[in-house]
């Protein structure tokens, strides 16, 4: 049984194919546009299996001043709260450590992610 | 056709966009930069002639035709940091660019032997990263017997200059891109006249990074 070789782009068709992600991107974005005008206008849209509307997230601003507190009754419920409670990235930058003094308190964690930006 | 800079830059970015836009005439949606460029300009042109702020800014929005992501606040920071210097605004030319093609342009502010372009862009760039500055140069050295003259883009959001002096004999450079352009850009057409099916071929999408502000996106994609 053949399998089929994974193809290596030349430097030529990886340009087209970079300027094809581009078009076919910016397409995606003006379709989902235009199905959210419909959803908009006639309610949910039943597409083969998936059903396009609106989905609510759900996020807490916690008062400042009460997170000791809300600490206090993590524990309370037997967990760690410094697990569960984390400084994410934006908070750090607004810091304005640098990696040395961030060293003495954990790990740095790099993570690779793939995608284009303005040259 | 009168070409003017905006024509021929379109039409190097993407021959099809170029197409739908100039010779089906399919209008484009204004965007916020458009509308907000368009007040800003208007606003400083009449701030310059004496107007008082506040009216500047009226006119400015008028102009915009109330465009609903343009406000006064916006305008009134990009005002504020516009070089109110005395000069003649909103100068309109139209001259041969050869081949019995015109090009016509307006030039936001000129003095003596100086001009500048008011651009309210968030990436300010170099006078010579496009062609715009060289082929308006070009343009007024002709029209007002000039040998030299000094460009400048001046980015209002950040009080920046970008300026450049230009010989006759560089900003001819310009001018041949500008010739070139649209000399191609009549022949094609005078092709589509006898073969309307060969569009695509005469007028190519080139995809990129400018597909994201294309508001022909779609008819692009499925054509």
């Amino acid at each position: 049984m053949s399998t089929v070789e994974k193809k290596v782009l030349t430097n030529e068709e990886a340009m087209k194919v970079a300027a094809e992600v581009e078009r076919l991107e910016a397409a995606v974005k003006q379709m989902k546009a235009d199905l959210k005008t419909y959803v908009d206008q006639n309610g949910p849209l039943q597409a083969g299996d998936k059903i396009w509307n609106y989905s609510t997230t759900v996020s807490w601003d916690f008062d400042p001043q009460r997170l000791r507190e809300l600490a206090l009754n993590i524990t309370v419920e037997g967990l760690n709260p410094w697990e569960l409670l984390t400084l994410p990235a934006a908070s750090i930058k607004k810091l304005g450590w640098d990696e040395a003094a961030l060293l003495q308190y954990g790990n740095k964690k790099e993570s690779k992610r793939f995608d284009s930006k303005k040259a | 056709m009168i070409y003017s800079y905006s024509r021929l830059s379109l039409y190097e970015t993407c021959p099809y966009r170029f197409y739908i836009k100039y010779i089906l005439g399919k209008s484009e949606p204004v965007t916020k930069p458009l509308a907000l460029g368009k007040a800003v300009h208007k606003a400083i042109e009449l701030k310059i002639n004496g107007e008082t702020e506040a009216e500047a800014i009226a006119a400015g929005l008028i102009e915009a035709d109330f465009h609903p992501e343009v406000t006064g606040e916006e305008m009134q920071q990009l005002l504020s940091r516009a070089p109110m210097e005395v000069g003649e605004t909103e100068v309109h030319f139209q001259l041969p660019l050869g081949s019995g093609i015109s090009l016509q342009g307006y030039v936001d502010w000129i003095k003596k032997d100086q001009f500048k372009d008011w651009k309210s862009n968030w990436r300010p760039y170099g006078p010579n990263e496009t062609w715009q500055l060289m082929l308006y140069a070009w343009a007024l050295m002709k029209v007002r017997g000039l040998k030299q003259i000094r460009g400048a883009l001046y980015f209002l959001r950040f009080r920046r200059e970008e300026a450049y002096v230009y010989s006759l004999l560089e900003a001819v450079k310009a001018r041949d891109w500008a010739l070139r352009l649209a000399e191609e850009i009549e022949l094609k057409i005078s092709c589509l006249d006898s073969f309307s099916d060969m569009k695509s071929f005469l007028f190519p999408a080139t995809p990129g990074s400018h597909c994201k502000h294309c508001p022909f996106v779609l008819d692009c994609y499925s054509y």
